[in-house]
């Protein structure tokens, strides 16, 4: 979580940095151009609707993995400030590496107190509302000929979502020498999304969108269940909530379209 | 991965944009030579430019004022010259590096050629965090350095090294152990200390963008690989807990050097002649395959585990040359422990060997000079 964290500020604090640090160096340039060249912007977005799509997924999945797919209706209040609400599902599962770990706990019957793994909670459906702050459009030249303009912007919201769990050592069923039922919760938790991307203009209306987006949620696990006395009717046996759960951070990569009224 | 997806989707918007649709020219100059305006699509047709080939510009050249000159006839003349424009006022005649000055149509003048020249100089980059995005089992933060001539605008020799001054088991591989008593293989827990690597730096597109309303910058996309070599290490014991409470620090063995591959892509935003920034995703790809801890491998280690259940020295092991005796002799000042400990650590990691191929992709930020 703090690596995600690091360079999520790494990269804000590099466009921060790079704002102030090029000014010095276009003066000459923007004698010749003057205001020209930033004030006709070839695609205006201000006071304008838009609304999208975006299919995301997990860029580093270790136990859980994610793919979140997500409607968009935004407000352009100004050129470089938007206001967006984002709502969808992700269908989630649990990973191969989560598989592998139940086996193998299965047949680690010299663990008496089960101390269960945190960042476990899959997210489902999710509404979220935030800003998006988009100070920077400009083009690149590709392929020599062909002209692409974009958008880079930052995206900072908030919202709520629904999410379950499944434990990975908390089986309430033996059946031989597998599980037939582990522990599951659900619950609806606060969620807080970044997200930093580009959006390339393909036409006047329309935009496709890449970014790296962010969702932090609460976690919470059991501790100090007591192996030999779970079963359905008393699953957690004995454990509490681990007072230091921490928050769980998915990163996914966004990829997305906007049709801009 | 990601990079993929950029270039994917900048494929996709630019494909999207390649139909210019053609408008009424305006006229330039005095001498009334005619020429077509920009297209819809804003300034990517250029709409005068002389007809005799214009010299290099050197870096910071001042701007040839082109509104003087006359423009070679193009294909699209005929069919627009029956469309007689206004005339135009000095500013919408007025050029800047041959994009008009005030046409409505013309967002961010397309880059015709860069304000600075990279060809034939030198670029010392400096990034101080590389810190590892992927990190599953690992986590490595590093600094890193790279010197880079450029040969020709576009294209150059480079050499990039530095060390991970922080390498270790990520917190699931910790958990693993923890809670399961599982962990990952040897092979793909493998920790990268150091590397050195040579290759080249392609820059394939530049452009340019406006923050907010005032300032414009100047951009490229780079791509850069090579080949090299690096240092690896495996942690042996875990951090642990001590009676009082202390932390008594992992401990690791040197499992030797590797033959590395490395594919970088990334943004360098030009910051006038002499500094850039660079912001890049880098995938350092190596084997990994753990034979050997501190130079000894399985025989010797088993040699020196029979000697310790002996009661005798590692030291009295028959080992072979390039094995390492004293990194498991004497007392670890750090942990305190005796250094055999990790004899039998270092044997369940031989015994079985693993191998993977490792992908360490960092994200890499810095800070270049120019010379």
């Amino acid at each position: 979580m703090s690596v995600r964290n690091v360079f999520q500020m790494t990269a804000l604090s590099l466009v921060m940095l790079a704002g102030s640090a090029w000014a010095q160096s276009a003066e000459d340039e923007a004698e010749l151009v003057e205001r020209v060249a930033v004030r006709n912007r070839l695609y205006m977005v201000e006071r304008r609707w838009e609304v999208g799509g975006n299919v995301g997924f997990t860029l580093l999945p270790r136990l859980t993995d994610h793919y979140n797919f997500n409607v968009s209706v935004g407000y352009n209040v100004a050129e470089w400030f938007a206001v967006e609400l984002r709502a969808g599902y992700a269908y989630s599962r649990q990973t191969s590496l989560a598989d592998q770990v139940k086996e193998a706990f299965l047949q680690q019957m010299n663990l008496p107190r089960i101390n269960d793994f945190s960042d476990l909670w899959q997210m489902s459906a999710n509404g979220i509302v935030g800003v998006r702050f988009q100070p920077i459009y400009g083009k690149i030249n590709l392929l020599a000929e062909l002209p692409v303009h974009f958008q880079l912007y930052f995206w900072a919201g908030g919202g709520a979502g629904l999410f379950n769990r499944e434990s990975l050592l908390i089986c309430l069923q033996r059946t031989g020498s597998g599980c037939g039922q582990y522990y599951t919760e659900t619950k609806v938790s606060p969620i807080v999304s970044f997200a930093l991307g580009f959006r390339f203009f393909a036409h006047e209306k329309h935009a496709v969108r890449l970014e790296a987006r962010s969702w932090s949620f609460l976690d919470s696990y059991f501790v100090n269940v007591d192996r030999a006395n779970v079963s359905a009717a008393n699953p957690t046996a004995g454990g509490m909530q681990s007072r230091d759960a921490g928050i769980t951070t998915v990163t996914q990569i966004d990829l997305g379209y906007s049709f801009v009224f | 991965m990601r990079t993929t997806f950029l270039l994917a989707a900048l494929l996709f918007a630019g494909q999207s944009v390649a139909a210019p649709v053609l408008v009424a020219p305006l006229v330039f100059g005095q001498t009334g030579g005619t020429a077509p305006a920009s297209s819809s699509d804003d300034d990517e047709d250029e709409p005068a430019k002389p007809a005799t080939p214009t010299p290099d510009k050197k870096p910071d050249a001042p701007a040839t004022p082109a509104a003087t000159t006359t423009t070679a006839p193009t294909s699209a003349t005929p069919a627009t010259t029956t469309a007689t424009p206004p005339p135009a006022s000095s500013d919408q005649m007025r050029l800047v590096n041959g994009a008009p000055l005030f046409n409505p149509n013309v967002g961010v003048h397309i880059v015709e050629q860069k304000r600075f020249s990279d060809s034939g100089r030198f670029e010392v980059t400096l990034y101080p965090v590389a810190l590892q995005v992927n990190g599953k089992f690992t986590q490595h933060f590093g600094t890193m350095g790279q010197l880079t001539y450029h040969l020709q605008e576009n294209f150059g020799l480079m050499i990039t090294g530095g060390g991970n001054w922080f390498n270790s088991e990520s917190s699931l591989n910790g958990e693993l152990v923890e809670k399961a008593r599982v962990e990952a293989q040897a092979a793909s827990s493998l920790l990268w200390t150091w590397g050195v690597l040579g290759g080249v730096e392609v820059t394939p597109f530049y452009g340019k963008f406006a923050f907010f309303e005032g300032t414009l910058a100047q951009f490229s996309f780079v791509l850069n690989g090579g080949a090299g070599i690096g240092g690896t290490r495996h942690q042996l014991k875990p951090e642990s807990a001590r009676m009082d409470g202390t932390i008594s620090p992992a401990t690791y063995g040197d499992t030797g050097y590797r033959f590395m591959a490395g594919l970088g892509a990334g943004f360098r935003l030009q910051l006038g002649q002499r500094f850039a920034f660079r912001l890049e995703v880098r995938d350092v790809v190596y084997t990994a395959r753990v034979e050997r801890v501190n130079g000894c491998g399985v025989e010797d280690l088993r040699a020196m585990d029979t000697a310790l259940r002996g009661g005798r020295p590692v030291s009295s092991a028959m080992v072979g040359g390039s094995c390492r005796v004293d990194t498991f002799d004497g007392t670890d000042p750090d942990t305190g422990q005796r250094r055999s400990n990790d004899v039998p650590l270092a044997l369940g990691l031989v015994r079985n060997p693993s191998s993977d191929v490792l992908n360490n992709i960092g994200l890499y930020a810095g800070v270049s000079f120019l010379f």
